[in-house]
């Protein structure tokens, strides 16, 4: 018996404790905010909150949420349906398009600010970066995930052009790892390049993502 | 009757169900009409009328506008409703849009082409007029005065004389009374009054998006759901020769093996075959199918190898092929010419790679079906699925979920009809879920290219004579394998040449398919522009000339395109109000330039490049500009200039243009599917890579060229330009000319 919280609901599991969480919360529970995008932490679609850390939850197992605070897209907004910032910058800059990708990009964008307050760009795109939108939306999260840090360099048409140096190198790096990459390791750093995960998201996260229903 | 056409009423009908009056039209304005809602000879909709319908309004003031295209991120599902609502003068706070089921009462709703907006501009114009001229019509009447005293403002209708009002609400119970004008341009509202066409809308479903609360075709939940996995052939055209289940059955949670109906060439919309997994939930149905102990028989493909094969493309592109457009004479132009350069160009096969990857939910009663499924084409989804089950058309109904991303994918029904073989067998409601593997491996993929051009050249550098060559594996190969010649491809970007050179040969050369091929946004205009765009850079460059100036003097003068020069199946290029006019090419090329500060000096190191491509009647060009980081190639900026004429929804478009430089720009940079024994090599995002953000360009400026010509298609014409022009971009910063995409594979990306 698995027991846990999801968006602050204890839950438990008597099932498989191999299955990944993602198919548990869409499956079982009905939570289908969180979405299948690769089925090996490679894109980002299936991102949520564990303990206030962003984890791709197709890569972690049942039997690795026992007493976590799994929040989900639904859970993010606070009780009284107030939305996240997150949210509410999303939906200033109109960032979806066909929206499949984008519980995960703000479950991401949201960890990312409860973590860093105020990422200069490089964070951002390094924090972001696990996270694929194939309608190529990048352009409006970057903007977004400014507006929700309080930055005022979101204009429309006065976007400078972001610092691709420090990031871009070590993306590439993690991509000649990636091929290496086991699940395992995947779901315990929360993508496909680790490195930037790690220097963006991970390390020194709170307990918690800010907003996050308790 | 049976079951189902009640049933299937009531889905038609269920949208508007709460709304008095209710206005719908079939593809054409004149035919449209309205019916007030009487409950007695229809017990389970209430709702007596054909069915077909645009638009309800209900005695509180709600208004529902039916969306009858698939919404896969290109906003069509926020754009034609804000037409409706805009004609009838309704408060778009007051809107709701209800998704319609498949059925050609709406007209085609294959949501492809880049055309919605263009077929359907006017019909719902029509629809929302209709509403508003019978609004005023029956306050007319219960104010007893004459209509032309009264008039529609939002969301009310005024007496002019007494300033009586009565709201929207108010008057549909009234005007549901009324028979239904017959609607022509001329009621149509002045263009000065519009309120949301041509101004910004956030798309209806911003919010449900951004809330997880949309519901997309991977989310749908049916009573008594069960879930199946399937392992398919690894190359089309094979079949299983035997397979052992034990181990997937012992999976917990497994509930069902089932093989599934071999496939027959042509492809088409039939499923692949192979063996499904049925389980209780996906995670199990996964692990089942990964269980499964499977002897293929390759089949007709098994010695397929895309490498040797693309090498066999380009040696059929230096071969003389098969005219497609002939004019002058072009032997004499390279006898005469004082200098001439050739050049080859190569792209892969692509996949769509949709976030979602294909999935359907279907429901068998008897010869009942029923489905739910992010599909671009419901009506030919009912048709593969009847076929597949042999009922009839009629009985198969078809909800349209959001679609997670499509790009052409979702045009297939193969994985619809495999959920409906599934849930007859089960008796049981069954989601199909397809992997990313899955999806990559089994796409209707974008064609592989070739190209073969060549130019004679005067002594100031300018061709009088063009020879260009085309060889790809036809999309009509999917419906007939035989077929090795194009024909539509042809007239994207390839026949259709817009440059003023005296002697024009294009040739089209044979190439056989060896995988399913499809249609991916933008189609073969994505190869022939790269081909087209990059040797017209080429040859500013030989010439020594600013590839900008260069490119406008191979346009000529502003014209429209003499039909008489190009392929049948090219004409109608002249005809209003959709003819090329090179014109508009010039002047998108003109703006992006002008935007982009084309001229000035640039840091060391950067280059900066420009394609102009017309594509589903839009004239678009793009200028990038880049630099170099440790070898590979960095986007700094885009400037796109579209004329696409009249543009609805301006917000969605700017949309449209960004996304298509960063899907140009993940082609242009890392798209590769090959094969090899017939098998796709490529399984997940780690082999098939797209742009990441830090990777995409992040400054995208797009420039929309007001424009009163009728509104021409937005949704794939921002793709085209962007290759050729990161590599012209290419050039000037580095020198290096490619002429293979992607980039990754000379380590430029």
């Amino acid at each position: 018996m698995i027991r846990f919280k999801v968006n602050g609901v204890e839950r438990q599991w008597n099932g498989s404790a191999e299955m990944p969480l993602l198919w548990y919360l869409r499956d079982e529970l009905g939570l289908t905010g969180a979405k299948f995008g690769c089925g090996v932490a490679l894109c980002g679609a299936c991102t949520v909150h564990q303990n206030g850390h962003a984890v791709r939850s197709c890569v972690v197992a049942m039997q690795q949420v026992a007493g976590a605070e799994i929040v989900t897209i639904e859970g993010l907004a606070g009780g009284d349906g107030d939305l996240h910032p997150v949210q509410k910058a999303w939906i200033e800059h109109n960032v979806p398009q066909c929206g499949y990708c984008q519980a995960g990009q703000i479950m991401q964008a949201a960890a990312l600010l409860a973590e860093s307050p105020h990422p200069k760009d490089e964070e951002i795109l390094g924090a972001m970066a696990g996270n694929i939108c194939r309608c190529g939306a990048y352009q409006r999260i970057l903007a977004a995930v400014r507006t929700a840090a309080g930055s005022s360099k979101d204009r429309a048409g006065e976007i400078p052009p972001p610092q691709y140096g420090a990031p871009g190198a070590r993306a590439a790096a993690g991509r000649r790892r990636a091929a290496n990459h086991s699940a395992d390791h995947a779901a315990s750093i929360g993508g496909s390049d680790g490195e930037v995960e790690r220097a963006g998201m991970v390390a020194g996260a709170p307990a918690r993502a800010a907003g996050g229903r308790q | 009757m049976t079951e189902i056409h009640l049933t299937r009423r009531r889905f038609m009908q269920g949208a508007l169900a709460a709304s008095a009056l209710v206005v719908g039209a079939t593809a054409a304005p004149e035919a449209l009409w309205a019916q007030k809602l009487d409950a007695a000879d229809d017990p389970v909709a209430g709702l007596a009328l054909h069915p077909s319908v645009w638009v309800g309004l209900d005695s509180a003031g709600m208004v529902t506008i039916v969306a009858a295209r698939s919404e896969m991120g290109t906003g069509i599902r926020t754009a034609l409703p804000r037409v409706v609502a805009d004609e009838m003068n309704a408060d778009w706070s007051l809107v709701r849009v209800e998704q319609a089921i498949g059925d050609p009462i709406y007209g085609n709703q294959d949501t492809d082409g880049s055309h919605s907006v263009r077929s359907f501009f006017d019909v719902m114009r029509g629809a929302g007029a209709a509403a508003r001229m019978m609004l005023v019509a029956a306050a007319a009447k219960q104010w007893g005065v004459p209509e032309s005293e009264c008039e529609s403002r939002l969301h009310r209708v005024v007496h002019k004389g007494s300033g009586r009002m009565l709201t929207y609400g108010d008057l549909a119970a009234a005007a549901a009374e009324l028979s239904v004008p017959r609607v022509s341009a001329r009621d149509f509202k002045p263009r000065k009054d519009w309120r949301y066409i041509g101004h910004d809308g956030a798309m209806v479903d911003l919010e449900h998006i951004c809330t997880g609360h949309a519901t997309y075709g991977i989310d749908v939940r049916r009573p008594n759901m069960l879930y199946a996995a399937i392992a398919h052939p690894p190359v089309v055209g094979g079949r299983v020769r035997s397979h052992h289940d034990g181990a997937a059955r012992s999976v917990a949670g497994v509930r069902e093996v089932v093989q599934l109906p071999a496939f027959h060439f042509p492809a088409a919309f039939q499923p692949l075959g192979g063996v499904a997994v049925v389980a209780d939930n996906t995670w199990a149905a996964f692990q089942g199918r990964d269980k499964l102990r499977i002897e293929w028989d390759n089949g007709p493909n098994a010695e397929y190898d895309s490498a040797a094969y693309r090498k066999q493309m380009a040696m059929t592109a230096r071969m003389p092929a098969q005219v497609v457009r002939n004019n002058g004479n072009v032997e004499g132009a390279f006898a005469e010419a004082a200098k001439t350069l050739e050049a080859e160009y190569a792209t892969p096969l692509l996949a769509h790679a949709p976030m979602e990857p294909p999935t359907a939910t279907a429901e068998v009663r008897g010869r009942q079906v029923e489905i739910w499924a992010p599909t671009q084409d419901p009506q030919g989804a009912q048709a593969a699925v009847a076929k597949a089950l042999g009922v009839n058309k009629e009985d198969v109904i078809i909800h349209v979920t959001l679609l997670g991303g499509a790009f052409g994918r979702k045009s297939m029904a193969d994985f619809i009809v495999e959920a409906a073989l599934l849930a007859r067998h089960m008796r049981r409601p069954v989601k199909v879920v397809w992997s990313r593997e899955d999806d990559l491996r089994c796409d209707y993929y974008h064609s592989s290219a070739a190209m073969y051009m060549r130019a004679a050249l005067d002594a100031q550098g300018m061709p009088t004579g063009w020879l260009a060559r085309s060889v790809f594996p036809p999309i009509g190969s999917t419906f007939n394998e035989k077929t090795e010649y194009g024909t539509g491809e042809l007239t994207m970007g390839f026949s259709d040449l817009p440059f003023d050179i005296p002697n024009i040969r294009v040739e089209n050369g044979p190439a056989q398919a060896h995988v399913r091929i499809g249609w991916l946004r933008s189609v073969a205009n994505i190869y022939h522009a790269f081909a087209v765009q990059s040797f017209a850079a080429e040859l500013a460059h030989a010439a020594g000339k600013d590839p900008k100036d260069y490119l406008l003097a191979l346009m000529g003068k502003p014209r429209v395109l003499d039909a008489k020069l190009l392929p049948q199946s090219a004409r109608g290029v002249d005809q209003p109000p959709y003819a090329f006019d090179v014109g508009r090419l010039r002047r998108v090329t003109e703006i992006a330039a002008a935007k982009a500060g084309w001229g000035r000096s640039l840091p060391a190191g950067e280059g900066i490049g420009i394609a102009a491509h017309r594509s589903f009647l839009s004239y678009v060009a793009s200028v990038v500009r880049v630099g170099m980081e440790n070898g590979k190639v960095r986007i700094r900026q885009v400037d796109t200039a579209v004329d696409a004429g009249l543009v609805v929804n301006p917000l969605g478009v700017r949309a449209q243009f960004e996304g298509a430089a960063v899907f140009g720009a993940s082609l242009a940079f890392y798209g590769e599917i090959s094969a090899k024994n017939g098998a796709i090599e490529q399984g997940n995002w780690d082999t098939y890579r797209v742009c990441r953000i830090h990777e995409a360009p992040l400054d995208v400026r797009v420039h929309i060229v007001p424009s009163d010509a009728p509104p021409a298609g937005v949704g794939e014409p921002g793709v085209p330009p962007i290759a050729p022009a990161i590599c012209n971009a290419l050039f000037a910063a580095t020198g290096k000319r490619v002429r293979e995409l992607p980039l990754s594979k000379a380590g430029l990306a």
